[in-house]
């Protein structure tokens, strides 16, 4: 078991792999502690199936009409952004049709990306890799990206965390003290966007929602505070991707899957602990 | 929702020595339901407490929320501090009734409380802002449950630091809305008592379904059913208390 480890830690790919998983683990654990106290889970999954359908128009703009520079991921943010902005819009005026909008993104934005993956001229890729991820794809460019995404949503958060505090524990309170909900709601949304593109990369579109709740679900257990529950998540995310990734090679498992899983078991053991 | 801003601006008279002014309020939460409230009028006084008595779903808190900016009316004009209340709300102070919190929600007490300061540049420093709190906490008699979560608390300990949030920024008028509920009986006097000590002259409207609660603050009692009408009371029972805010009590005329 050494030598396997020793290997692994020698190979590029795991390297590139273990730097992708630890990035978009300090988007998750920050961003995820936002969506589990506020309770945007729904809406983020909204966010995380209608990326399919940014990754789609990428590739198939790509491919087509010969546009290299556009990585699929930057289909995915430009869909996850203008999803979030969109569930942000109607919540705020008609919030009664919110989960109808969720449900339209969900399942068209899927829609959508098959289809355009589908007609891609000479489209070869696995289509599970975008649905189930596969952070043996990460490279260089994946890495560069993860981090500027970490850049942003870990200065959007220090620079706001208070009012996004007030948001999330009492919102009319919030805005009774003059904090402008409603736009700090939009920029909330949009944080929670990028964070599901961060962590489609290591699991994919329809495994990505664990990663963004379950480590900030496990570690509310454990803190007093909000950055304290950031902290630990994303150490949290660290320890089961590592431990994920590392079975995975071992046992010659698909690495997104067992991450997820890792993410899981942890939860439920902490929970029961905890009770 | 523009009409009642134009009209909200535009400041009732008197509303330079009132505190909060309500003038021929009707608020109905969709256009084509009938209203909540119909023409209420309303002053506090600067300094003045106005206790707010009637049944479950007769508008009160409703009114309060109103008065806060919380909800724009379908017709009428608020005033708050001489303003707008969107403009002035921060200026105010406002205990809910409850808060829908989780649990496990990470917060402590310490932060709830600090989050009365939000939008103060004036106490924009760390050590400021800590002073005041601890201050504050101190006053409220919650200091040793400083770095305690939040949601661990029992009721009346929330209570306790939902008023130490609202009284942190030294708010010119306090709403309480309920103050007492979800608190036993021995708490509730030391709440009373809390809220007696702290006001220091300031105007308060109080919503409450507590006869004891009216009781101590009995100078200026309505009873909100739809519409608003003042009660004559200089003491308060329980049995006057019942039939003002329920016991087949008929929507005002």
């Amino acid at each position: 078991m050494t030598e396997a480890l020793t290997a692994m830690a020698g190979s590029l790919i795991f390297r590139n792999a273990l730097a992708a998983l630890l990035l978009a683990g300090v988007a998750g654990g920050t961003v995820g502690t936002y969506v589990v106290t506020r309770r945007l889970g729904y809406i983020a999954g909204g966010i995380a199936h209608a990326i399919l359908g940014g990754i789609g128009a990428a590739e198939y703009l790509r491919v087509t009409f010969g546009w290299t520079w556009l990585h699929p991921l930057w289909g995915a943010v430009g869909a996850a952004v203008l999803a979030a902005l969109l569930i942000s819009w109607v919540s705020q005026r008609w919030r009664e049709r919110e989960d109808t909008l969720i449900g339209l993104l969900w399942s068209a934005g899927m829609a959508a990306g098959i289809l355009l993956l589908y007609l891609t001229p000479g489209y070869g890729r696995d289509l599970n890799a975008y649905l189930f991820g596969n952070i043996l794809m990460a490279g260089r460019r994946e890495i560069v990206m993860l981090a500027a995404l970490d850049a942003v949503i870990a200065g959007t958060i220090a620079w706001y965390y208070r009012p996004f505090l007030a948001l999330c524990f009492d919102a009319e309170y919030a805005r009774l003290r003059g904090v402008p909900v409603e736009r700090y709601y939009s920029l909330l949304l949009v944080l929670t966007a990028l964070t599901v593109v961060a962590l489609t990369v290591v699991a994919g579109v329809v495994l990505s929602i664990a990663l963004l709740t379950l480590p900030a679900a496990a570690s509310c257990r454990l803190a007093r505070r909000l950055s304290g529950v950031m902290a630990l998540a994303v150490l949290y995310s660290a320890l089961c991707g590592v431990a994920g990734m590392v079975i995975s090679y071992l046992w010659n498992l698909p690495s997104g899957p067992v991450i997820v899983l890792m993410n899981g078991i942890g939860y439920l053991v902490l929970v029961f602990l905890r009770r | 929702m523009k009409d009642s801003a134009l009209q909200t601006a535009a400041a009732p008279v008197g509303a330079q020595t009132a505190a909060a002014e309500v003038c021929h309020v009707t608020f109905a939460y969709e256009r084509r339901e009938d209203p909540v409230l119909r023409d209420i009028s309303l002053t506090v006084r600067r300094g003045q407490c106005v206790t707010l008595v009637g049944p479950n779903g007769g508008g009160k808190t409703t009114l309060l929320k109103i008065m806060l900016g919380l909800l724009e009316p379908t017709v009428g004009s608020v005033s708050l501090l001489g303003g707008p209340p969107q403009k002035s709300r921060h200026r105010a102070g406002y205990v809910p009734q409850r808060i829908q919190c989780d649990a496990l929600f990470p917060i402590t007490v310490y932060e709830v409380v600090e989050m009365g300061l939000l939008n103060r540049p004036d106490i924009a420093g760390r050590g400021a802002r800590r002073e005041r709190v601890e201050q504050m906490l101190q006053t409220t008699g919650i200091a040793e449950l400083s770095s305690r979560p939040f949601g661990s608390l029992s009721g009346g300990q929330q209570q306790r630091a939902l008023i130490a949030r609202a009284l942190v920024s030294d708010p010119e008028i306090l709403f309480l809305d309920e103050p007492t509920t979800a608190v036993d009986p021995a708490s509730r006097a030391a709440l009373l008592d809390l809220l007696d000590h702290t006001r220091q002259g300031r105007a308060m409207v109080l919503v409450t379904h507590d006869a004891e609660t009216v009781e101590r603050f009995i100078e200026a009692v309505y009873c909100v059913h739809r519409t608003i009408h003042h009660h004559p009371a200089t003491r308060m029972d329980s049995s006057l208390l019942r039939h003002m805010t329920g016991g087949g009590l008929a929507e005002h005329d």
